[in-house]
């Protein structure tokens, strides 16, 4: 008979729920307080919504910081994802969301004027542990904080000798299971969420969702070109399924913005994207069932 | 890119290193359009930030002699490298950017930074995919058995409040 306890709560955002299944011998409500603190933590350092979060108030000030090993390596993936695509990627993205409205407030209307987004080199200078912050700025970690967060989860639960488990961030999933039992996952039609066009399985991995579906205003949603300051429109949602649920999360954003082409050669993952014409592509070696 | 060491990679890495060269080579990228732009702020990157150049043929004659000797200790601290490498491809010299994580002495995670000088096949991204050519049609999440659905992230009430105000004075 298999033990179960399942913890549900709303953070960062969304709602989240975690699965432990046959845990060892712990005390699972304080390990779901420890993980309820390190999500606290973990929003104080990197979101931009909190005035004093530790990015914000570094990207605020000009000159030399020191970054802590845990924002070096979401840095670090930020750094090549801006290079893998030209720039199209981008922390700096931040101030264009809140110019099309998507501030603190949740004001959600395009302010006068936008400003020119940033390039990397307009604004940072990096190489751990040092980042130069050249002018005021601030950083958006939204397309891959989700599943960083994940990660550093699953962690928690691997440290403490949970070997089955399931990290559900609204929709963003790592699964782990010892026994290689796999795990069937609906693929969320974005145009109507009482359905879902297709199933994957997983074990062992993370799969990420990315879709403008319930963050759109206007001619906007929270996925913007620093280029055209528009939101893109031919890629309908995207899913992701890779080792890491940060690196998963990050790529479901950057299938709406560039290429997978682009992406293939510098990450393993697989995929599934919908396109605007209705028309879905799989990569090859994913398990996947696609309704037709 | 992270550093935490200045120690010299050992075989290991450099096995990585050559393997992900080789790898990127061969690797599907046709796009051209803006790669000078592209070189151009990679290099200028690249430049203010502090590498270790590692002539990799070098590199494995040193890392040879000195293995034979710390055989018995293979004590590489857990962390992350970077490793700059320049390789002979049959397009000529190469030079690719490796960051490479070493955990208990395995590479658990590797990313690659382009550098590529040369343009690169396109035989693996057509590899890739298996396009449907049929419209998707959904099916309801109560007709199948599903453990878990993914999709957008579900929004707070705060933010969903929001939407609806917007709605509601967009239809004024």
């Amino acid at each position: 008979m298999e033990k179960s306890q399942c913890f549900q709560f709303q953070a960062l955002g969304t709602h989240w729920q975690i699965d432990i299944t046959n845990s060892p011998d712990i005390d699972t409500a304080d390990f779901f307080v420890e993980i309820k603190n390190k999500i606290n933590q973990f929003e104080k350092t990197y979101s931009r919504f909190l005035p004093d979060s530790t990015l914000r108030k570094i990207a605020e000030e000009p000159g030399d910081h020191l970054l802590t090993e845990e924002i070096g390596h979401i840095f670090d993936l930020y750094y090549n994802l801006y290079h893998i695509t030209k720039g199209v990627f981008t922390p700096l993205i931040a101030q264009t969301l809140i110019d099309a409205g998507y501030d603190e407030k949740y004001s959600l209307q395009q302010k006068n004027t936008f400003q020119k987004t940033l390039s990397w080199e307009e604004a940072i200078d990096y190489n751990f542990p040092n980042l130069k912050i050249k002018q005021k700025t601030l950083f958006d970690f939204g397309a891959a904080g989700k599943g960083y967060i994940i990660d550093i989860i699953s962690e928690m639960c691997r440290k403490k000798g949970i070997v089955n488990f399931c990290i559900d961030a609204g929709g963003d999933i790592f699964y782990q299971n010892k026994n290689l039992e796999k795990l069937k996952i609906g693929l969320e039609n974005p145009q109507n969420f009482e359905e879902v066009i297709g199933v994957v399985e997983i074990v062992n991995k993370s799969i990420c969702a990315s879709s403008p579906s319930r963050r759109k205003w206007g001619d906007f949603s929270h996925m913007i070109n620093p280029f055209s300051h528009k939101s893109p429109q031919t890629v309908l949602a995207s899913w992701v399924v890779a080792d890491s649920a940060m690196v998963a999360d990050a790529l479901a954003t950057c299938l709406h913005l560039v290429d997978k082409k682009i992406l293939l050669p510098y990450f393993h993952f697989d995929y599934v994207i919908l396109y605007s014409d209705g028309k879905v592509e799989v990569s090859k070696n994913l398990e996947a069932e696609i309704f037709v | 890119m992270s550093k935490k060491q200045t120690n010299l990679p050992n075989l290991l890495i450099l096995g990585a290193v050559l393997t992900l060269a080789f790898v990127a080579t061969g690797c599907g990228l046709t796009e051209e359009i803006g790669k000078e732009t592209y070189q151009n702020n990679i290099s200028n990157n690249l430049e203010e930030t502090a590498k270790t150049e590692v002539k990799v043929e070098e590199k494995l004659t040193t890392e040879k002699k000195e293995n034979t000797e710390k055989n018995k200790e293979s004590n590489y601290k857990n962390g992350k490298y970077d490793v700059k490498g320049t390789y002979i491809s049959p397009a000529g010299p190469e030079e690719i950017k490796v960051s490479v994580t070493l955990v208990d002495g395995l590479v658990t995670e590797t990313t690659v930074v382009p550098e590529a000088t040369h343009p690169v096949s396109q035989k693996l991204q057509t590899a890739f995919s298996e396009s449907y050519k049929t419209e998707v049609v959904g099916k309801k999440i109560s007709d199948i058995k599903l453990s878990k659905v993914a999709g957008a992230s579900l929004t707070t009430e705060g933010f969903n409040k929001a939407l609806t105000e917007i709605k509601e004075q967009a239809s004024l």
